[in-house]
């Protein structure tokens, strides 16, 4: 026995944490074997011997269900702001298992599509609020460069009556600033 | 000039926060999605899906209990596919309970009793493993207080599709298991212990004996009744 911290490492939801107990996948048969509860089964040799020999490979055939990721990265196809962009890649990819494994015999739930289905509304609503603050700071930024020039403006009109007030003519001031 | 001095850090000053503050929220628009993917798999585990037998109507969640006998065959599923999909199989078996006994006892004053059963255990288990003699674990009252989802999962192939890119432990051996801090505390158990696990494994059973019947006659042996196993909770302990 030993003892995980308290994380999931991504490995089953973090809800069922305080519940989960993990075991090694394929040797659980042959354990099983050793450990047959007391009758008729444990009294059977060839049946223990039977577990013990093809134990590892009947886990294998007889799994309660599959785990499935997409493949690597897998982040690309969630990185799409539009949720349909995202559906649209990960459902071809599990339509496309299922379509090979045939529709009839197996059911495939896509959890993380459905929990971004749930976040779709609120990366809408994101984008929305950053588009808008983006917006204010290009109308911030227009009235900063406006503020920047009128005060430029402003200090060369003062600078321009001080020369016409010393004597220099209108054509020497656009002269001035042409040349 | 002081003046100029101070209009220009004033500008300088304006657009750099407008340029840092634009580009931060242009990054965190581009990176929305993935934040939420995160706060998704922190909710639901870092796979995408879970395929499971149609006949289960209702759908299986991660804790889905096999009560009904249908099984999926990944080594099938691995053929027929040419092992071209990233697929990991899963057992799970819910409503479990968990147990120990004197092996964890940990203040002195119990040190005898600590003797009294190492004594015990030395002699009852089985010569192999650490692991104790079925007589010992069927005979005896034990105590499982704790209801646990004994899950099975085959830590080598998690790891080469990225199920649980972060889990660090290598894969574990026949007799070992993780449990959580939280229940390791509430049990009064430390790395190394042992710890008991009883649960119903009655599908399993009789799929095992399924299989061995198919092949009985072959290896000149009698076929085992279903019978041989009895459905109900709590038949199987480990």
């Amino acid at each position: 026995m030993a003892i995980i911290g308290n994380e999931t490492f991504g490995k089953y939801p973090k809800e069922a944490l305080e519940d989960f107990v993990v075991m090694e996948y394929s040797p659980f048969y042959t354990q099983l074997a050793k450990f047959l509860p007391p009758g008729q089964l444990s009294n059977n040799r060839a049946f223990k011997q039977f577990l013990m020999e093809k134990g590892s490979q009947l886990s294998y055939d007889y799994s309660d269900f599959l785990m499935m990721t997409l493949p690597s990265p897998r982040v690309l196809y969630y990185s799409y702001n539009d949720y349909f962009e995202i559906q649209r890649g990960v459902t071809g990819y599990a339509n496309q298992l299922i379509a090979d494994l045939g529709f009839f015999p197996l059911k495939m739930d896509l959890d993380v599509l459905k929990q971004m289905e749930l976040f779709s509304q609120a990366i809408l609503f994101l984008g929305l609020v950053f588009d808008i603050i983006i917006l204010l700071f290009v109308i911030l930024s227009i009235l900063l460069i406006y503020s920047l020039l009128m005060i430029s403006v402003e200090a060369k009109t003062f600078e321009f009556g001080i020369m016409r007030m010393v004597g220099l003519s209108k054509s020497g001031i656009i002269n001035m600033v042409f040349i | 000039m002081g003046r100029k001095k101070f209009h220009f850090c004033l500008s300088f000053c304006s657009v750099f926060v407008v340029v840092w503050a634009s580009l931060v929220i242009n990054t965190l628009t581009e990176r929305g999605p993935i934040i939420f993917l995160k706060l998704a798999e922190s909710l639901t585990g870092q796979f995408d899906g879970i395929i499971y037998p149609s006949g289960l109507d209702d759908g299986p969640d991660i804790d889905y209990e096999n009560t009904r006998g249908l099984f999926v065959n990944y080594t099938k599923v691995m053929e027929i596919t040419d092992n071209k999909y990233n697929l990991a199989p899963r057992k799970t078996f819910c409503g479990s309970r968990l147990g120990t006994d004197y092996s964890n006892i940990r203040t002195s004053y119990d040190e005898y009793y600590m003797q009294e059963y190492e004594r015990e255990f030395l002699r009852t288990s089985d010569g192999q493993t650490t692991l104790p003699k079925p007589e010992n674990i069927y005979g005896s009252n034990k105590d499982y207080p704790y209801q646990t989802c004994v899950v099975l999962m085959d830590t080598e192939r998690e790891r080469e599709i990225h199920l649980g890119a972060k889990y660090k432990y290598p894969a574990m051996t026949e007799g070992q298991c993780l449990i959580n801090k939280y229940m390791a505390d509430q049990m009064n158990v430390v790395e190394g212990d042992v710890v008991y696990n009883k649960f119903d494994i009655y599908q399993n059973l009789v799929s095992l004996i399924d299989e061995f019947n198919r092949i009985a006659f072959d290896i000149g042996v009698s076929r085992i009744s279903r019978e041989a196993v009895e459905e109900g909770n709590d038949n199987q302990q480990l």
